[in-house]
């Protein structure tokens, strides 16, 4: 951790360094435990202070077992076979696009092995139900021609998104849905590049998501040969012939972004001779597919060359090019890179590219020649993931999904399916989650600290007051139904069936004792005639309590 | 909850002042937030203890500007008097007719600025720019990622020894008197060279409010404050929670102003960012240091004709020139011009030869453009040449460190004395000052 060793000073306020996610040391330390009545003031103190190592902005994970959710004891800091205390809201706040106390109570009931067996054969899930939600647009079905020709293009992002919000909050194949993104940022195209736009969907449905639980080897030449990649990295124009320089965007993204890394093992005269290698790689026209040119080809400095153990012996063209994609695909590095990228989505941030559940992962994803699926069930499978929960600060989209799940929202035919569209991507584009519009190769980064900031959380607080208050086209929500959770009409039991049926667990006690005072009314009181008022923000109040930022 | 306390009404107006961390109001929040010791964050001394709070608050702001994707240099400032530059760029090079020559105090024949960059071009000439055509990092990768990693952790060459960022050490260790919002990314993420200080980040003036609802704000602010305790909710939700809240109450006026652009101000997303920065500062509050990053810069292909303002390199140009005059305008209206400076930075520049997609590749050597108060007018540091000769591995050279400038500011605009704690292994000493700023 170099030189931010900041050990003076420290000596009253422990706060956890980011800086050492050492998860056998990830215990509660990020500060002194307070009693329950402490005033928003401390509260702003203990904020102070819990930044202050700043050095460190502390990062402690919610500690286990001080949430509800955590299981006690947990599995042990590793081990693959110490999985099996994983609770079912900890799995279903980790591995769907929302928790919900039903799904929480029927995972545990199935278990978390046949459950991820179920998710991962997710033809075999029933999703027809979507079909008549996600038939109000169209341009998620399109080719690029239709979409080109539709005059409409600029729509594709906002369509793309309104299926995605559908999917995610209703689809029966969470983690298909969950696993897509992950590849949809590990080979990100950014929806704003104008000559990629046509060809998202397209991207989306038959490389991202056809190949999300395949072999990443046969995901690697997919994407390379998709139109929206080769637009979107300038591979589309890159010709090598007579002497020209063919750009470099691509061959550097391929080793770089999408398959070894940066300290994979390569020289950066090996860009150079990659790019050469890649040289005609294109496409026939705007709004086509993938074609070799042969005429723009020429291997150049490739030829001879060795480049991170590969070298092209007599091939040349598109055979020599997706010889060195599969061979990349499968080199170690590569291997150790996406498992530790996974880990990350499905674990933590802790967790490092040495950790022993990574060690596992490389040899599940190399013994099973390159299947994604081994390395999901070695990770998810794993003590680490048990003993994980609250790990992850949820990103914004996914407390989007997790917002609308937890009201159990049901989906209703926009009657102006443009507001839907818009009011569904400016939740997101807000918080700077705007759906495939990251604007680098490198796709959003998936750890904590990037999500966490005053403006975050200003907006992270204010997407309830949009779900509760200013009933969406497309997912009205009537909160004051909720009364009907309380049989004897009693305000004590209604709100603890409020806390029960949305968050999965107990209002803090402090919160609920407010509420009760605020409204002038104790456990007993029955309903007044005007107290389905009160339901909006009491709901809002339990929607931005802590629970539903973490997963 | 007892705790609905005067918290809005004991505020009093918005200082217009930027000087001073402390309108009575914020010495008090100060006092009630954090126990004497600071709000927002605490920062800890990184060297030693005793030479770390150096640098009390001037009044003075710096602006570190990100420009990400590898801006081309030789596009935004050419240098049209070396004939070298049209040899490598015949089709996008920018015509010496065309190009805004350099005047005023640091008038210079060698160089000039892109047609579109009309409003640093009249900052230039009246004496309020300095440029650093050739400074660059040690990371020669020439890959975006671990350039900009390294560039941000202030530690190019061993990017992967530290975990903060270049600003954050140098915010964490002059915390003398601290404020909320001392340090501020404007952006939806905190700035990655931020990293280490518990600074803002806000992509507008929107995100700096909550939502008016229910039948009692306050009531509202009270419920989350209670909730985010760090056992429910973990430090760093906690930590995030309490410096929001405390930036909540600190901004509850600037936003209740207004939030919209004014009529004629950049609807660009970094002119948004600009007007955020801007609106911040000319309330009074206290930033001391403010990151803005521009993307966009990534031209390998079709950057198009230097006067033609629908093509690529020029609307880009335009974006940024904008935005930048806007922003000084803004500043000198509120008598701020000389006590706000902005530094740009880019990971590299562009490959000196244009390729054949009519844009540049990843290159090396880039410019650094300092803006406002302090800057000593002028192009600074000595030029490599870009004859085929001079190139390092076909780009531009070089021939001053990123740190060198960074530090200049830091030490000549803010006062920092650490600079050796905010630059490890870096000898700022030796490095000597580049003379950018005053």
């Amino acid at each position: 951790m170099g030189s931010v060793t900041t050990v003076e000073n420290r000596s009253s306020e422990p706060v956890e360094d980011r800086s050492s996610p050492d998860p056998g040391s990830r215990e509660h330390t990020a500060g002194e435990s307070r009693p329950p009545s402490r005033s928003r003031r401390d509260l702003l103190r203990f904020g102070s202070l819990a930044g202050a190592g700043a050095v460190a902005v502390a990062c402690a994970p919610a500690a286990p077992g001080t949430t509800p959710t955590v299981p006690a004891g947990g599995g042990g800091s590793g081990g693959p076979d110490a999985w099996s205390s994983a609770t079912g809201m900890h799995i279903a706040r980790r591995l769907t696009w929302g928790a919900t106390p039903g799904l929480a109570a029927h995972i545990s009931q199935m278990g978390l092995q046949p459950w991820l067996e179920e998710q991962l054969n997710p033809a075999a899930l029933d999703d027809s139900h979507l079909a008549p939600m996600l038939a109000t647009w169209q341009k998620p079905n399109q080719s690029a021609a239709q979409i080109k020709a539709s005059g409409e293009d600029w729509k594709v992002a906002q369509e793309m998104a309104a299926h995605e919000t559908i999917r995610r909050s209703y689809s029966r194949r969470q983690l298909h849905e969950l696993v897509s993104d992950f590849w949809f940022d590990h080979f990100n195209v950014d929806v704003n590049h104008s000559a990629a736009r046509p060809h998202l969907p397209g991207y989306d449905r038959d490389v991202i998501r056809a190949h999300a639980f395949g072999r990443f080897a046969d995901l690697l030449p997919a994407v390379a040969t998709h139109p929206a990649m080769l637009h979107y990295l300038d591979q589309a124009s890159s010709r090598a012939d007579h002497g020209r320089t063919p750009n470099e965007n691509f061959a550097r993204e391929v080793l770089e972004l999408h398959t070894v890394g940066s300290s994979g093992g390569y020289e950066e005269d090996d860009i150079s001779a990659v790019a050469h290698l890649l040289s005609g790689w294109s496409v026939t026209d705007y709004v086509s597919g993938f074609t070799f040119r042969a005429s723009w080809h020429d291997m150049g400095p490739m030829a001879g060359r060795t480049v991170l153990g590969w070298s092209p012996g007599s091939l040349t063209g598109e055979a020599a090019g997706r010889a060195f994609l599969n061979h990349i695909a499968h080199h170690p590095a590569t291997a150790r890179r996406i498992c530790h990228k996974l880990a990350v989505r499905l674990i933590g941030d802790h967790i490092g590219s040495g950790d022993a559940v990574v060690n596992r992962a490389v040899g599940a994803y190399q013994s099973s020649g390159t299947s994604i699926t081994e390395v999901i069930r070695t990770l998810v499978l794993s003590g680490e993931f048990a003993d994980s929960a609250g790990a992850k600060v949820r990103r914004p989209a996914s407390l989007l999904t997790q917002l609308i799940r937890a009201l159990d929202i049901a989906w209703q035919t926009p009657s102006n399916p443009d507001s839907f569209l818009w009011r569904n991507w400016n939740a997101l584009a807000q918080l700077g989650n705007a759906n495939h519009a990251w604007p680098a190769p490198n796709g959003y980064p998936d750890a904590n600290g990037f999500w966490l900031s005053v403006g975050s959380l200003v907006s992270r607080w204010n997407m309830p007051v949009w779900l509760v208050y200013n009933s969406v086209d497309g997912m009205p929500y009537d909160a004051a139904a909720t009364q009907s959770w309380a049989p004897n009409r009693k305000w004590g039991e209604w709100l603890d069936a409020l806390a029960t049926r949305i968050a999965g667990e107990p209002w803090p006690p402090e919160l609920r004792a407010s509420i009760l005072s605020q409204y002038g009314v104790t456990d007993q009181t029955v309903f007044r005639s005007w107290d389905h008022h009160y339901a909006k923000p009491i709901i809002t109040v339990l929607l931005q309590t802590p629970g539903f930022q973490r997963s | 909850m007892s705790t609905t306390t005067s918290r809005r009404t004991d505020r009093s107006p918005a200082s217009g002042s930027a000087g001073g961390f402390g309108t009575t109001t914020r010495r008090r929040f100060i006092a009630g937030s954090a126990a004497g010791a600071a709000a927002g964050v605490v920062a800890m001394p990184l060297v030693a203890p005793g030479s770390a709070a150096a640098a009390p608050y001037n009044g003075n702001t710096l602006v570190s500007m990100f420009l990400r994707g590898g801006c081309d240099g030789l596009a935004l400032f050419p240098p049209v008097g070396h004939p070298a530059y049209y040899d490598a760029r015949p089709t996008v090079a920018v015509p010496e007719g065309a190009a805004l020559a350099l005047g005023g105090p640091g008038a210079h024949p060698d160089f000039a600025w892109h047609p579109a960059a009309v409003r640093l071009g009249g900052l230039y000439n009246s004496g309020r720019v300095a440029v650093v055509p050739s400074a660059g990092s040690p990371d020669h990768s020439r890959s975006h990622f671990d350039c900009q990693d390294g560039i941000d952790a202030g530690v190019p060459d061993n990017r992967h020894s530290v975990h903060d960022g270049w600003l954050g050490r140098f915010l964490s260790s002059t915390s003398s008197e601290d404020h909320p919002l001392r340090a501020f990314s404007a952006g939806t993420g905190l700035a990655p060279s931020m990293r280490g200080y518990g600074g803002i980040a806000a992509p507008s003036l929107d995100q700096l409010g909550l939502i008016s609802w229910g039948p009692d704000p306050e009531w509202a602010l009270e419920m989350i404050a209670a909730g985010y305790t760090p056992e429910r909710a973990g430090g760093d939700l906690a930590m995030w929670s309490g410096v929001t809240l405390g930036a909540l109450d600190e901004l509850a006026p600037v936003v209740a102003a207004g939030t919209a652009l004014p009529d004629g101000w950049p609807t660009s997303s970094v002119g948004r960012l600009f007007y955020t920065l801007a609106r911040l500062l000319e309330e009074g509050l206290p930033v001391q240091a403010a990151t803005l990053d521009v993307g966009g810069w990534d031209h390998h292909d079709e950057m198009g004709s230097p006067t033609n303002p629908n093509h690529r390199t020029h609307r880009q140009v335009t974006m940024l020139d904008e935005a930048i005059g806007a922003f000084m305008d803004r500043m000198d209206s509120a008598g701020m011009g000389g006590k706000v400076t902005l530094v740009t930075m880019t990971e590299f520049g562009r490959r000196v030869a244009e390729n054949d997609s009519g844009g540049a590749d990843h290159g090396y050597g880039s410019p650094m453009i300092v803006v406002g108060g302090g800057a000593v007018p002028g192009v600074h540091g000595e030029y490599p040449g870009i004859a085929p000769a001079d190139l390092d591995n076909g780009d531009l050279a070089v021939t001053v460190d990123q740190r060198a400038v960074l530090s200049e500011l830091l030490a000549k605009r803010l006062g920092a004395s650490n600079l050796a704690g905010v630059f490890p292994g870096f000898d700022t000493g030796a490095a000597g000052h580049v003379g950018v700023a005053t």
